[in-house]
């Protein structure tokens, strides 16, 4: 008796068995092309690419937003305050990230009578959350003059335009900043100086926090 | 709603199960001699399967303790091997299950030794063009095991479902049966069909792979997308064949488990669709009802599967006694899993659910052997048919060896290749 290779059982004997596996076969094939069309070139096509990590060109927008504070303090003679700028965590939700923090100190002479400005000096820092390097700092400064004291620090820039060469992923965290959420400290000290023994013994120092928000509006690919 | 924590039991709690089902059938498969040669060689591939499975949840495990932090590196690619030697019990279970494919010793074993040639074959073509090989040749392993070879379950349903004779639909219903055991997380996603689920449909199966070579990632995903739609529409096929076939021929089981995956793939889109990727809803849906569920299904129906057509001799009364203790220990381990997904979801006490599953199996034990006698029933006409001469004793052994050798080589490569860190 010659032995079969294949199980008998899976031989359809019948015609109905075979003509009805063509037919789901017939279905598959149908149904494959018509995903294939819908996934490629329909309307509602999948853009396969924006899922995954496929390096492209994007013209990428961005908004910018600046948020503002003013604190007045009055500080004594050799001793030092904190003022602290909460940058608030929610704002993440939308994508925003710190693009620069900028501190102006301003002070003039209050003492009655005295014509020798105090000597303020200034420094400041912050929470660090991603770590990454600034592209402009000037953390600290000192004023004997009433001048104003500038301090900042800043993270690249981004402008609109088409950056290429980078996958969907990398288009949406572009922005190589620090993050928002963080406290910012400026530790201001006041030495009086006085032209009239005892008259003066503190001084009100005002202080403008300036922070630069950026984030990445929207995203297309060229 | 639940966190880590409840994660992490779940695995737990699927690690139990797998290593029970996969040591039970494992002892029966040597201890029970009476069978039929065959349907050991397929209690054994299951128990391996699940034995496999018992090692990746471990290590799931391992990467959730403290001692192991910072271990991605190591403990991902190696969980990715696995889950490849995984798809050989995946072919061969196709191969053999029902009734083997080839009548004759030679041709069948030539096909079983087939498959690990072919995942090697895959992953060393992969290496050749492919910058990230390893989850390329996964994802194409992946699409021909679990898509081309469902084909073979899908033949063994369409020809002998509406047949006359009993044993040639048990073939039938066996073959879906375990169809559904083995793929049914890709039947879970059928609205991928006609891309109603959108893009996050797609990537719920991807699990976050990434594709950085442009010119081969729309090939490969279109590739696995083409190759997983077969199951789906095989089961359309069960769900419409199952509501016309006559009702003395109707197989309950069958039939509710096609609209369950029907129904789950529902409201699995609508909860892709609507929720936010990023909510804590979201990602314990994805955690606990599609993997966790998954994770159910497989063991409760190759236990089903095992029981209802004798692949283990339950005439003998030591044997039969100690499947229907391990069916109680299954059930209790499989109602704590199930408790534990409800309880991510909803706010119920873990004592309540303590509770509730005590109250289950105290009416269950005494329903327990009228259930057991009810799905184990001896007669001819639950057997399934299967050439003989093709398998002899020592083969056991044999695919044994084999496989454990095979699976560790994977794992010993997977853990010196270091790959890339799989989400």
């Amino acid at each position: 008796m010659v032995k079969q290779l294949f199980n008998p059982l899976l031989k359809s004997a019948e015609e109905s068995g075979e003509r009805n596996q063509f037919i789901f076969i017939g279905i598959l094939v149908a149904v494959i092309l018509i995903d294939f069309t819908i996934l490629i070139i329909g309307d509602y096509s999948i853009d396969i690419n924006d899922n995954l990590d496929n390096t492209d060109e994007w013209e990428i927008t961005f908004s910018n937003m600046s948020l503002t504070s003013n604190s007045e303090v009055l500080i004594s003679d050799n001793n030092e305050e904190v003022v602290t700028f909460e940058i608030p965590s929610n704002l993440s939700d939308d994508g925003w990230m710190v693009q620069e923090i900028h501190i102006l100190i301003t002070y003039g002479e209050t003492s009655l009578g005295d014509f020798d400005c105090d000597t303020v000096s200034a420094e400041f820092d912050h929470d660090e959350e991603t770590g990454v390097s600034s592209v402009s700092e000037q953390s600290s400064g000192e004023s004997s003059d009433c001048t104003e004291i500038q301090m900042n620090k800043a993270w690249r820039y981004y402008v609109d335009g088409v950056y290429d060469n980078i996958s969907k992923l990398e288009a949406e965290n572009i922005l190589e900043m620090e993050d928002v959420g963080i406290d910012v400290y400026a530790y201001i000290r006041v030495n009086t100086d006085s032209t009239i023994p005892n008259n003066d013994n503190d001084e009100n120092i005002s202080v403008d926090f300036t922070m630069t928000l950026q984030k990445v509006e929207s995203i297309t690919r060229v | 709603m639940a966190g880590s924590g409840s994660t992490t039991e779940l695995v737990i709690l699927s690690l139990g199960l797998s290593g029970l089902i996969g040591g039970s059938f494992l002892w029966f498969t040597f201890r029970d001699k009476k069978t039929n040669i065959v349907m050991r060689m397929n209690l054994l591939i299951m128990s391996l399967l699940f034995l496999i499975n018992f090692t990746i949840f471990a290590l799931y495990t391992f990467q959730e303790l403290p001692f192991f932090e910072g271990t991605e590196e190591i403990l991902d690619p190696l969980i990715l091997y696995l889950n490849m030697a995984t798809f050989m019990q995946f072919g061969l279970l196709f191969l053999l299950f029902p009734s083997p494919i080839f009548t004759e010793r030679k041709p069948m074993l030539l096909a079983m030794c087939s498959l690990p040639a072919i995942s090697i074959s895959i992953l060393l073509t992969s290496k050749l063009f492919f910058e990230h090989w390893e989850t390329v040749g996964f994802l194409i392993q992946q699409a021909i095991f679990y898509g081309l070879f469902s084909l073979i379950a899908i033949r063994w349903y369409i020809l002998h479902r509406t047949s006359d004779s009993a044993v040639k639909r048990n073939h039938a219903i066996a073959a879906v049966l375990l169809m559904f055991g083995l793929v049914g997380s890709v039947l879970t996603r059928w609205p991928v069909l006609f891309s109603l689920g959108g893009g996050d449909l797609y990537m719920q199966g991807f699990g976050g792979f990434i594709f950085p070579d442009l010119s081969t990632s729309d090939f490969l995903f279109l590739f696995h997308h083409a190759l997983e739609l077969i199951p789906i529409l095989g089961m359309f096929v069960v769900l419409i064949t199952e509501i016309m076939v006559p009702r003395e021929k109707r197989d309950m089981v069958v039939l509710l488990l096609s609209l369950f995956f029907f129904l789950f793939g529902l409201v699995n889109v609508m909860v892709v669709k609507f929720i936010d990727i990023n909510t804590d809803f979201r990602i314990l849906w994805h955690q606990f009802a599609a993997a966790g569920t998954f994770g159910l299904i497989r063991p409760v129906l190759f236990v089903y599967l095992a029981i209802k057509f004798n692949l283990v001799d339950l005439s003998k009364k030591s044997i039969r006694n100690k499947v229907r203790l391990i069916a109680v220990l299954l059930a209790t381990v499989w109602a704590s899993s199930l408790f534990e997904i409800i309880q991510a979801f909803l706010p119920v006490p873990q004592i309540l659910s303590a509770a509730i599953i005590g109250v289950i199996l105290s009416f269950g034990i005494g329903w327990e052997q009228k259930i057991f006698d009810g799905i184990a029933t001896i007669s001819e006409d639950d057997y399934l048919s299967s050439p003989k001469e093709i398998f002899e004793e020592p083969d056991l052994f044999r695919v044994v060896m084999v496989t454990v050798v095979f699976t560790l080589l994977l794992a010993m490569y997977g853990l010196i290749q270091g790959g890339e860190t799989v989400v």
